[in-house]
């Protein structure tokens, strides 16, 4: 079944199109709203939220955009909303700023296999990388190489030109590369990448 | 050889975004270059790299959407605007509880809400009056609000008082603090309380009608908000009292909130 068929069955009130809906795009929107609140339990509190106001808002959803990015932006949206009144009521949270927390808690703390540490440093030395991006570089990225979402739904999302899209990716790519390259936990990563190929440094 | 004009093509390969001349181009100048290829499958790795950063949901998070849809069933816009029902049925499941039965909220006028086609809506725009109203939404008993009876027979629409409190239950029903809420003028404060402390106080006010007439505005406020939160908190209500739609949601582009994605 199409998103167009599941969006009108969903709108004449059926919750099993809705939850394939659901299903479709659970992962994407979770972990957008754990970039965006550090935390795993309020970014499944946020989700909620986009997915019941998608469900309540359906009537009002045009179809101008696709489906995905009506409700990635739901998403972004209700994710700032918590964090806002999070910090009215003066609940203890991690905001964006603190993504280090965010790295720290992604990966699964148990100690494991050598592979499995070097993963989880691996990932934690990305994500400050990503960090280190400028925000219009790493928005970009992340919309892309993490969410998955095509040149035309980051435009669309970000009131840019796919054209646009397209460059400002190419620039972020590279910005990223030249960071894991300074970086330790990763420079050896990449020479090891670089010696499978039997190649000196990158071109460019 | 300049490899500089080849990186937003090895991108753009990256994400499939390839143009067929594009393409053929980029193959040709991979054959002669060892830099672009070793650079092509770096910024590869470095993707694959940036996908294993997602984490999997929890698997009960579909279920627990699910459950939250099933209990707030879709409301579809009524293709007639014969609400009574509704707002019957609307206004049991606020449990709207007053101090005195004869501190309602009453419309200054006693003509029928605007209608989205009015050519003078604001003349036509009922208000709320400007009385003091406590009214405790938390607790149950004593004399429990009804509906504005005169005006619900005349009115095929919902008023603002009643969008009004639509608006405040959206933006206070679930902070888990008691609640107490007063009319203010065309505005509800909300003070909300966990014993004797404060936690917070706010209002939520009444703007008026869009420029198309097609719904009510209003705005959640605090003191020391800042401008972009003043933009942010802002609502709308359909005159069919149909839905509440916050800014941070879609909305029909012929409505105020044209911006809706603040990055």
């Amino acid at each position: 079944m199409t998103e167009q068929e599941l969006l009108d069955r969903a709108r004449r009130g059926d919750e099993d199109a809705f939850a394939q809906l659901v299903e479709d795009n659970q992962r994407r929107l979770y972990n957008l709203a754990l970039r965006m609140t550090g935390r795993p339990e309020d970014a499944e509190e946020v989700v909620q939220e986009a997915f019941l106001n998608a469900w309540r808002g359906l009537d009002f959803f045009k179809g101008d955009s696709t489906f995905a990015t009506w409700v990635y932006r739901l998403t972004s949206n209700a994710a700032i909303d918590h964090l806002r009144r999070a910090r009215r009521m003066g609940e203890p949270l991690s905001l964006s700023g603190d993504e280090e927390d965010a790295a720290t808690e992604l990966p699964d703390p148990d100690p494991g296999p050598q592979e499995e540490l070097e993963r989880t440093e691996r990932a934690a030395a990305l994500r400050r990388a990503l960090d280190t991006l400028s925000p219009p570089h790493r928005q970009v990225l992340e919309m892309r190489a993490l969410d998955g979402l095509s040149y035309e739904e980051i435009a669309q999302l970000l009131d840019l030109t796919p054209g646009t899209v397209k460059s400002r990716l190419a620039r972020a790519r590279l910005a990223l590369k030249k960071l894991l390259a300074e970086d330790g936990n990763f420079s050896a990563f990449l020479s090891s990448m670089e010696t499978e190929q039997g190649k000196g440094g990158g071109g460019g | 050889m300049n490899c500089e004009r080849y990186t937003p093509l090895i991108s753009a390969a990256l994400d499939g975004a390839l143009t067929q001349e594009e393409r053929e181009l980029l193959e040709a100048h991979l054959r002669q270059c060892p830099d672009c290829r070793a650079l092509m499958e770096q910024l590869m790795a470095q993707d694959q790299l940036l996908e294993e950063l997602n984490e999997e949901p929890p698997a009960r998070l579909k279920s627990r959407v699910m459950e939250q849809v099933h209990t707030h069933p879709r409301r579809a816009r009524p293709a007639q605007r014969s609400l009574w029902k509704r707002w019957g049925a609307l206004a049991a499941a606020l449990v709207l509880v007053v101090a005195g039965s004869t501190a309602l909220p009453q419309l200054a006028g006693e003509e029928a809400a605007p209608q989205a086609s009015s050519a003078s809506l604001a003349e036509g725009t009922p208000r709320v009056d400007d009385r003091v109203v406590p009214f405790d939404m938390q607790e149950e008993g004593d004399a429990a609000v009804q509906p504005n009876l005169a005006t619900q027979e005349t009115a095929s629409d919902f008023s603002p008082e009643q969008a009004l409190e639509l608006v405040v239950d959206r933006v206070s029903a679930d902070s888990g603090y008691e609640r107490t809420l007063a009319l203010d003028g065309d505005a509800c404060r909300i003070t909300l309380t966990d014993g004797d402390t404060v936690i917070d106080e706010s209002a939520v006010e009444y703007l008026g009608l869009s420029d198309n007439g097609e719904y009510y505005l209003f705005r959640w406020t605090w003191e020391g908000q800042t401008d972009e939160e003043a933009d942010w908190y802002r609502y709308a209500v359909p005159l069919d009292g149909s839905a509440v739609i916050w800014r941070g949601e879609s909305l029909p582009d012929s409505t105020d909130f044209d911006q809706m994605f603040v990055q």
